[in-house]
């Protein structure tokens, strides 16, 4: 699989509601060890919703402090995004995510 | 948010990889990460296994697919001619994806993605070797060219 085949994909839930689409995928750097890199980069989650500017200039991060007018905006603009962790994807099929939960059981976007 | 707290380094993936520049191990400009091949293992994990990176890769995101793939194929073929000895990789093995840099040769990423190759074993940097090596290399004076 291609990380292409994840940004932009449609994400359904268990129930087949549009949840949105694929914005960015969280990796964590605690895999098995490569020779010059270290640990491994692994998928822990999806951030899927209405995105737009905000999650392309890297405000859907927790850790971006400021400008704090922008990142009042952006929050509110993406507030209606989720995040998905990884263990709660069912299957990829043709460019559909299908999760193995309710779109009300996600969590909000970290931070 | 999750069952467990990360414990690694985050990051994230089209925020921080894609699109960056790759520099090889002597610092020279290798290309962009155009795309990032994932790996699922047996238990359903997916790691990052791969940095794909030259002719034909950023294709299927600019919505060109049948285009990239022709493409990657062509560049395949040619990396793969017997009778073309340059673009065998480090291991000596001459059948490989030349568009495919495996994680395990990424040394550092900062706001540029550091490998540990050179940038003419890379496929990204096909064409100006082939330049070079076809076209410069011809050139009357080329064998003096920067002095």
């Amino acid at each position: 699989m291609q990380l292409s085949e994840l940004i932009a994909a449609r994400v359904v839930d268990v129930d087949g509601r549009k949840v949105g689409t694929v914005g960015d995928v969280r990796l964590i750097q605690d895999g098995p060890y490569l020779e010059a890199f270290g640990a491994a980069l692994r998928v822990e989650g999806i951030i899927a919703g209405r995105h737009g500017l905000a999650t392309r200039l890297g405000y859907h991060r927790g850790d971006v402090t400021g400008p704090w007018l922008l990142r009042t905006l952006f929050r509110r603009i993406e507030a209606r995004a989720h995040y998905i962790p990884w263990p709660h994807v069912q299957r990829i099929d043709q460019g559909v995510i299908h999760l193995n939960r309710p779109l009300h059981d996600l969590d909000p976007l970290p931070g | 948010m999750t069952d467990h707290a990360p414990t690694g380094r985050q990051l994230w993936a089209a925020l921080h990889l894609l699109d960056r520049q790759l520099l090889d191990r002597d610092g020279r400009m290798a290309g962009c990460v155009d795309d990032i091949e994932l790996t699922t293992t047996a238990d359903g994990t997916l790691y990052v296994s791969a940095i794909l990176s030259g002719p034909g890769v950023l294709a299927p995101r600019l919505g060109a697919a049948r285009f990239g793939a022709w493409r990657r194929r062509t560049q395949q073929l040619w990396a793969n001619d017997p009778d073309d000895n340059t673009n065998t990789d480090s291991t000596g093995d001459a059948r490989h994806d030349p568009t495919r840099i495996p994680f395990g040769r990424v040394q550092a990423i900062a706001s540029h993605v550091t490998l540990a190759a050179d940038s003419d074993e890379l496929a990204s940097y096909a064409t100006e070797r082939w330049v070079r090596d076809h076209i410069i290399s011809r050139l009357p004076g080329s064998s003096h060219a920067a002095e």
